[in-house]
């Protein structure tokens, strides 16, 4: 039977859910396969960004547009740049209450991020936080999807039918 | 001018760790990383786009074979127009 809007139901606790740790949404609405799969997707893809581009992949105060993206995973993603921010970066010296990287000479924490690693990591972490954000919606305006097992006991009538 | 530079990269360095350094991505490698990403896209997309979740996996791999099939054809178009269409109309 097709979904209609009429059976579209909002749902905005499965929604917060869903933002606060990805996948969490689907599984209140008792979808654990699906929030299974978008937990492994959305994590997946945020921590290969952060393991091809380093923890400099996500960075609010020097890439705020690529941030903007990423902050779509949720909380994770502000944790990630709160400790980048923190425990990564020193104040400068030139510029009152903003911190920035490293330098070589100034035996840093981490190696930054330069060329195609900085970017993909970036795009990886930034498509993670999107797709996250298209999980959300989904739970937002929540329509239910048909379940198998009807479709399953229906068939299992029609061979018992055919056989008799 | 040239003595800091020396002095920068003789700096001693960790070796990778990760989730903190940047991988040290060989050559011309970086594009493989498509694949991944091409993957974990498709397994986000099709766990909220499908209606049942029968057959899933089977569609996560034809959703990722078909973006990878795509970049490559685009990869090639590009190619083709930088390498070989724009210098034969300049002439």
């Amino acid at each position: 039977m097709p979904v209609t809007r009429h059976d579209e139901q909002l749902e905005p606790f499965a929604a917060i859910l869903a933002y606060v740790l990805p996948g969490l949404g689907h599984l209140a609405l008792g979808k654990p396969k699906r929030a299974a799969c978008i937990f492994c997707g959305v994590m997946g893809l945020f921590f290969g960004g952060l393991f091809i581009g380093g923890i400099d992949a996500v960075d609010r105060k020097e890439d705020f547009w690529w941030f903007v993206g990423q902050a779509g995973v949720g909380p994770v993603a502000f944790v990630v740049d709160r400790v980048h921010q923190n425990w990564f970066k020193v104040e400068d010296e030139s510029e009152a209450s903003v911190r920035r990287s490293m330098l070589p000479d100034e035996n840093p924490r981490n190696r930054k991020s330069l060329g195609h690693p900085n970017e993909i990591g970036a795009l990886y972490a930034t498509i993670a936080g999107m797709l996250n954000i298209i999980c959300v919606l989904d739970c937002l305006w929540h329509a239910p999807r048909p379940r198998p097992e009807p479709r399953v006991l229906h068939r299992r009538t029609e061979d018992e039918g055919a056989a008799a | 001018m040239i003595a800091p530079f020396f002095t920068i990269a003789a700096t001693p360095l960790p070796s990778w760790r990760p989730f903190i350094d940047p991988i040290p991505l060989p050559g011309a490698t970086w594009w493989l990383t498509l694949i991944p990403l091409a993957l974990l896209i498709s397994v986000v997309y099709k766990a909220v786009r499908v209606r049942n979740m029968d057959r899933y996996a089977p569609k996560v791999l034809v959703m990722a074979g078909q973006i990878i099939v795509a970049m490559l054809l685009l990869a090639f178009g590009v190619h083709a127009l930088v390498m070989w269409i724009v210098p034969a109309l300049g002439g």
